[in-house]
C-alpha cells in the first residue's frame, strides 16, 4: 500500500567534529489516486551522531501551506539507538485542490536545521542559533518536495452554472446531512437493569429488617416480639401491658431455643448464642422479675425492679444482637 | 464453611451494606430515568424539528443530534446567524462529525445562494458567500476527512465563481499556471515589447 522511499543525504561535519547528520529517510504515501479532501501522512526519520540537535522550533507549523493544502499536524518524537538520535517527524497533509483532470502538484520541500553545541561559531554566536552563514550550510538537510497526481472527484459539465442555465444547483449538490434520532434502547436497558438493581436492594433492605414479605421469617423470634411489645405499648389499652410483654418476651426466648427457658437456664442459654453475652445481666434480672410477677403474689415490686420500659429496651436491643448476627 | 465463616464476619456490617447498596441503585435507577427521558424529550424535540417546526431548544443541555436539527432549522428559515451562534456555542461539546455536518449544512445553504445570487448577476456578493462556504467545508473536512458528501459539495462551490487564488501574488510554479508545452527558442528577444 505505502510504498517508501529513502533518501540518505551524507552530510559533511564541520571539521573534525564527530556530529553529524548521518541520515534523512522520507518514508512517502503512494503519489496517485488522490482526491479532494484526502489526508496523506510522511514519516521523515532523521539520525544524527554525536552532539547535534534537530533544530525543532524551524519545523513547519501546523496550518495552510498553499492554498490547496494544509498541514494538519506534525509530531515529533526522539530516540536514542547505539548512541545515534533519531528523530521520528510524521507529517499529516490534507490536500484541497479540486482537479479539473488528473493533475500533478508538488507538495513543497522543506528544509530541517540543526544545530551542535560543540561547535560555536567564531564569533561568539550562541550555540542555539543555527546560522547557515557561519557553518557552511553543513547543519541543515532538506525534506525534498513531493509530486503527488490528484485526481477529479466527478465529472464537471462546463455549463453547470451559467446563468442562462436551467437546472438547479441543488441537483448538482449533494443532499445536506440529516439529524438522526437518538437510540433509546439502552438508555431503556439499563432503566431496567436499574430499576431490578433497586428492587434487589430493597429486596435484601426487608429481609434484613424481617418487613412484611419476611415478617413471618424464621429465626427471628426477637425482632417480632419487639414489634409486638412495641405496639402493645402505643396501643396502650391491653388489660395487663406488662404481663402480655413477659409473655411475649419469654415466648420469644422458647422459639429461639427450641425448648423452654427459665431462670436457670439462662447461662447455657447465653452460652450457645454468644451475641446476647453483653445482654447478661439484663436478661437475669428479667428472668428474675418474670420469676417474681408470675409465681408470687408482688407484682408490684417485680415491675418496680424491672420496668416495662426496660423490657420494650431490652427486646429491642434483642433483638438488634440477632439482626447483626443471624 | 468458608461462606459461612465469611458470612459471620461480615454479619455486624450487613445493614450497613444493605443500606449502602441501595443507595447507590436508587442513584443509579435515578440517572438511568434520567438519560431515558432526556433521550425521549431530544427525540421529540428532533421530530418536530425535522417537521419544520419552529421549536426551541436549549443549547447547553441538548443532544448533539438535535443541535444539529435546530441548526438544520434555522438555517432552513434563512437565519444563517442564528444557526452559527448555536454551533458557537455548543463548540467543542459537540463531536466532531456532528460538528462537520451542521457546517456542511450551513456550508450549502451558503452556496445554493450563492449560485442564486450568481444568476442575479450580484458576483460579488455571491463571491463572498462562496468564500465562506469554501472555508466551512474545508473546516467539515477537517473535522472528519471521511465525508465524501463535503467532498463533492465543495468541488461544486469551487466552480461557483471563478477563484483567482493568488491573484495579489502570481506565482508561475503554481499549478494553475498555464502549462510549458515549448521549449524556449533561442534567438527570441525577451524584454520589453
Amino acid at each position: 500500500m505505502r510504498s517508501w522511499l529513502a533518501i540518505v543525504f551524507l552530510l559533511l561535519s564541520v571539521g573534525g567534529s564527530s556530529a553529524a547528520i548521518d541520515a534523512v529517510n522520507v518514508y512517502e504515501p503512494r503519489k496517485f489516486g488522490h482526491f479532494l479532501g484526502d489526508t496523506l501522512e510522511r514519516r521523515v526519520e532523521v539520525i544524527t551522531s554525536g552532539n547535534t540537535e534537530l533544530f525543532t522550533a524551524a519545523l513547519p507549523r501546523p496550518g495552510a501551506l498553499t492554498y490547496w493544502l494544509d498541514l494538519v499536524s506534525i509530531d515529533l518524537s526522539e530516540r536514542e539507538e547505539n548512541g545515534r538520535k533519531i528523530y521520528d517527524i510524521t507529517l499529516k497533509y490534507q490536500i484541497f485542490y479540486s482537479a479539473l483532470e488528473a493533475k500533478q502538484l508538488d507538495i513543497p520541500s522543506f528544509p530541517l536545521r540543526f544545530k551542535n553545541p560543540n561547535s560555536v561559531a567564531p564569533n561568539g554566536e550562541a550555540p542555539s542559533e543555527p546560522s547557515d552563514a557561519s557553518q557552511g550550510g553543513n547543519y541543515s538537510a532538506t525534506v525534498p518536495a513531493l509530486r503527488l497526481v490528484i485526481s477529479p472527484l466527478r465529472d464537471i459539465v462546463l455549463d453547470d452554472l451559467m446563468p442562462e442555465k436551467t437546472g438547479d444547483i441543488s441537483d448538482v449538490m449533494r443532499p445536506d446531512a440529516v439529524p438522526q434520532e437518538i437510540n433509546v434502547v439502552p438508555r431503556e436497558r439499563l432503566l431496567l437493569a436499574s430499576a431490578s438493581a433497586l428492587a434487589g436492594a430493597g429486596l435484601l433492605l426487608l429481609w434484613h429488617y424481617a418487613i412484611w414479605p419476611f415478617a413471618r421469617r424464621p429465626k427471628r423470634p426477637f425482632t417480632q416480639a419487639d414489634r409486638q411489645i412495641r405496639s402493645l405499648q402505643s396501643g396502650g389499652a391491653g388489660e395487663a401491658p406488662y404481663r402480655d410483654s413477659l409473655l411475649i418476651l419469654h415466648r420469644a426466648f422458647d422459639q429461639s431455643a427450641g425448648r423452654r427457658i427459665f431462670a436457670a437456664d439462662v447461662p447455657e442459654f447465653v452460652a450457645q448464642h454468644q451475641r446476647f453475652s453483653t445482654l447478661l445481666p439484663r436478661l437475669k434480672s428479667f428472668f428474675e422479675s418474670s420469676q417474681l410477677y408470675f409465681f408470687s403474689d408482688d407484682r408490684r415490686a417485680a415491675e418496680d425492679r424491672f420496668p416495662i420500659s426496660d423490657l420494650a429496651r431490652l427486646a429491642a436491643d434483642l433483638a438488634r444482637e440477632e439482626r447483626s448476627a443471624a | 464453611m468458608r461462606l459461612n465463616s465469611i458470612l459471620t464476619f461480615l454479619a455486624p456490617q450487613r445493614g450497613t451494606a444493605f443500606w449502602i447498596l441501595a443507595a447507590a441503585s436508587v442513584l443509579w435507577f435515578g440517572y438511568a430515568a434520567d438519560s431515558l427521558i432526556s433521550a425521549r424529550r431530544s427525540n421529540d424535540n428532533i421530530r418536530l424539528l425535522v417537521e419544520r417546526h419552529d421549536v426551541p431548544i436549549d443549547v447547553k443541555r441538548a443532544h448533539p443530534q438535535e443541535i444539529l436539527a435546530r441548526i438544520d432549522e434555522s438555517v432552513r428559515r434563512d437565519h444563517i446567524d442564528d444557526a452559527q451562534s448555536i454551533l458557537s456555542i455548543a463548540g467543542d461539546r459537540l463531536p466532531p462529525s456532528v460538528r462537520a455536518a451542521a457546517l456542511y449544512n450551513i456550508a450549502n445553504t451558503r452556496t445554493r445562494m450563492a449560485a442564486e445570487a450568481v444568476r442575479k448577476g450580484q458576483i460579488d456578493s455571491a463571491t463572498a458567500m462562496i468564500n465562506l462556504a469554501k472555508s466551512e467545508y474545508r473546516l467539515a473536512l477537517k473535522l472528519d476527512p471521511e465525508s465524501w458528501d463535503a467532498r463533492h459539495n465543495l468541488d461544486v462551490a469551487m466552480r461557483v465563481v471563478r477563484d483567482f487564488p493568488q491573484a495579489d501574488n502570481p506565482d508561475l510554479s503554481s499549478p494553475d499556471a498555464p502549462k510549458k508545452l515549448w521549449t524556449d527558442l533561442p534567438g527570441i528577444p525577451k524584454g520589453l515589447p
